[in-house]
C-alpha cells in the first residue's frame, strides 16, 4: 500500500518535471532588444519544432508543382530574402507582384507583408502558400501532403506530441522556424552590448543616422513597424498602390513596410 | 464500501446524463430545411453550394443575469456536416434561462491570435490567406440571375477591424428548458441582396457589414 502510494505522488511530479523541462530549451533574445510582440505563450520555443519548421521551409512539395519551397523565395543565403529579381517568382515561372522581404528579427514585428496585411507570423505562411502564382497550393492539400509522407508524422509527434497533423501545427512549426531567425551580430549591436567601438567614421555616420533617418528606421531593430511613403514615384507597370488596399485609409496610399536595415553589407 | 461504490458511480452517470442543454442549429428555406444543391422554390433558380458560419461565445441568461458562459466557444457551423449543427453546452437541467446570447463570427482578439486549433484551425478554409482574417460567414451557390462566371454568387463575410467589424451580438429568447431550436432563414437573408448586382463580398466593406446585419437578424428559435 505505501509504495502504491509514493508512484500515485512521483508519478505527476515526474511528468510535470518533463513538461518543464522542454520549457526551458527557449530562444536566446538579444538583451539590447526589446521585448518581443510574439506571444510565445501560445507557441513555446522548443527544438523539435523549430528543426519540424526549418524541414518545412525547405521542403518544395509543400508546392503545387513541387518546384517551390519558401526558401525559393526567402533564400539563406541572401538573408533570406530574394535577389537578382526586381519581382519574386513562383511555380510555373509566374512572375509575381512585389520581391519577398528579407526575414529575420520576425518576433519584434507587430505587422508582416509589405502593406501589413498579416497581424501574427503564424499566419504569414497561408498567403505564399495559397497564392496562385507563388506556391499555388492551399492549406488542405499541404497537410495531406504531409500527412501521406513517412518522415512528417513522426517529427509531428515530436513537436507538438500529435501524429495527426493540422493546420494549426503547420503554421506553429513554421513560425518557430522563422522566430529563431534572429540578426543580432552587426558591428552595430556588439558596439551596443559594449563590445567594441565605433571607428571616427562609422561614430559621425552614426550621428548622421541618429539625426535623420532614425524616425523611420528606429534603433536597434532599425524598424519602427510603421509605413511610409518613401516619395518614388508609382511603377506605373504595376500600379501597386502599397498599403492602402488593406487600411483602406487614402492617406496611406503608396505606403510601404519602413525596412529593417540590418546586416545589409551581406 | 462497495455500496457506496456503485452510490457513487450512479449518481456520477445521472448528473453526467442530465448535465447538458442541447441546441440545434438549422437552416431554413422558406421554413423547410436546407438541402445543399437542392433547387430552391425562387425566382431565378437558385441553389446553395456551402454554407459555413461561425457562432462563438455562448452563454445563457436568467432574466437579465448570466448564469453559463461556455469556455472555448467556438463553433464552425458547417451545412455539409449535421453534426457541426448539434452543439452541447454543459449546463445542469434545473438552470432556468429564458435567453441565450451568441455572436455571428470570431471575436477581434482570437482574430488577432497565432494559429489556432480545432474549429479555429485555419485548415477549415474560413481563415483569409491574403490578409489576417477569419471568415464569419461563407455563403456560395448559383442564381440564374447572377452574371458572374458560372452563375457563381460567394458571399465571404468578415472583417475583425473599425470601419468594417462584420461580427455581431444575437440575442434571442429560449424556451426555459428542452432542445433550443436555432434556425437561420436563408431565404432572408439572400432576399436582401440582389444577385444580378452584389454577389461577390471577398473583402471587409460596408457590403459585408450590411450583409452580417442580415444575416443576424435572420437567426431565430423555432418552437
Amino acid at each position: 500500500m505505501k509504495l502504491k502510494g509514493y508512484i500515485y505522488v512521483l508519478l505527476p511530479i515526474g511528468v510535470l518535471l518533463m513538461a518543464f523541462a522542454q520549457e526551458l530549451r527557449h530562444l536566446h533574445l538579444p538583451t539590447h532588444f526589446p521585448a518581443p510582440q510574439y506571444d510565445f505563450a501560445d507557441n513555446p520555443a522548443n527544438e523539435e519544432a523549430f528543426q519540424l519548421g526549418r524541414a518545412l521551409f525547405y521542403d518544395p512539395g509543400l508546392s503545387a508543382d513541387n518546384s517551390i519551397s519558401c526558401a525559393s523565395c526567402h533564400s539563406p543565403y541572401h538573408a533570406f530574402a530574394h535577389t537578382d529579381h526586381d519581382l519574386s517568382h513562383g511555380i510555373h515561372d509566374s512572375v509575381g507582384t512585389r520581391n519577398a522581404p528579407a526575414l529575420f528579427n520576425l518576433a519584434w514585428q507587430s505587422s508582416f507583408m509589405w502593406d501589413g496585411a498579416i497581424q501574427h507570423l503564424d499566419m504569414q505562411a497561408l498567403a505564399p502558400i495559397s497564392h496562385p502564382g507563388e506556391m499555388g497550393s492551399s492549406l488542405p492539400k499541404v497537410i495531406s501532403y504531409l500527412q501521406a509522407d513517412t518522415r512528417y508524422p513522426v517529427l509531428f509527434e515530436a513537436a507538438f506530441g500529435d501524429s495527426v497533423i493540422s493546420g494549426e501545427y503547420v503554421l506553429k512549426a513554421l513560425a518557430q522556424f522563422q522566430l529563431g531567425l534572429i540578426s543580432s551580430n552587426a558591428k552595430y549591436d556588439s558596439v551596443q552590448r559594449g563590445e567594441s567601438n565605433f571607428t571616427v567614421q562609422e561614430q559621425s555616420g552614426y550621428l548622421l543616422f541618429q539625426q535623420h533617418c532614425n524616425v523611420c528606421h528606429t534603433e536597434p531593430l532599425f524598424m519602427n513597424n510603421g509605413f511610409a511613403n518613401n516619395g518614388l514615384s508609382l511603377d506605373s507597370s504595376l500600379m501597386d498602390y502599397g498599403r492602402i488596399a488593406i487600411s483602406q485609409q487614402p492617406e496611406e496610399i503608396t505606403q510601404r513596410r519602413d525596412l529593417e536595415l540590418q546586416t545589409i553589407l551581406w | 464500501m462497495k455500496r457506496i461504490g456503485l452510490l457513487l458511480i450512479c449518481c456520477l452517470t445521472f448528473g453526467l446524463l442530465s448535465a447538458q442543454r442541447q441546441l440545434q442549429v438549422q437552416p431554413v428555406f422558406d421554413g423547410e430545411p436546407l438541402v445543399l444543391e437542392d433547387s430552391l422554390p425562387t425566382q431565378h433558380e437558385l441553389q446553395i453550394e456551402s454554407l459555413r458560419f461561425y457562432l462563438s461565445k455562448f452563454e445563457l441568461y436568467e432574466e437579465g443575469v448570466l448564469r453559463f458562459a461556455e469556455q472555448d466557444s467556438y463553433h464552425l457551423i458547417d451545412l455539409e456536416d449535421p453534426s457541426s449543427m448539434k452543439i452541447t453546452l454543459p449546463v445542469s437541467d434545473s438552470l432556468r434561462a429564458t435567453h441565450l446570447h451568441f455572436q455571428l463570427g470570431v471575436d477581434s482578439l482570437t482574430n488577432m491570435a497565432g494559429a489556432q486549433g480545432g474549429d479555429l484551425d485555419p485548415m477549415h478554409g474560413m481563415y483569409w490567406t491574403w490578409q489576417s482574417g477569419y471568415i464569419n460567414f461563407k455563403l456560395e451557390g448559383t442564381a440564374s440571375n447572377c452574371p458572374a462566371r458560372q452563375n457563381r454568387f460567394m458571399y465571404h463575410i468578415g472583417g475583425f477591424q473599425a470601419p468594417y467589424n462584420s461580427i455581431k451580438q444575437i440575442e434571442l429568447q429560449i424556451p426555459e428548458s428542452g432542445l433550443i431550436n436555432l434556425q437561420l432563414a436563408v431565404d432572408q437573408i439572400l432576399q436582401s441582396v440582389d444577385q444580378a448586382e452584389t454577389y461577390q463580398i471577398m473583402s471587409p466593406s460596408e457590403q459585408a457589414l450590411e450583409f452580417a446585419r442580415q444575416c443576424a437578424t435572420a437567426f431565430q428559435i423555432a418552437p
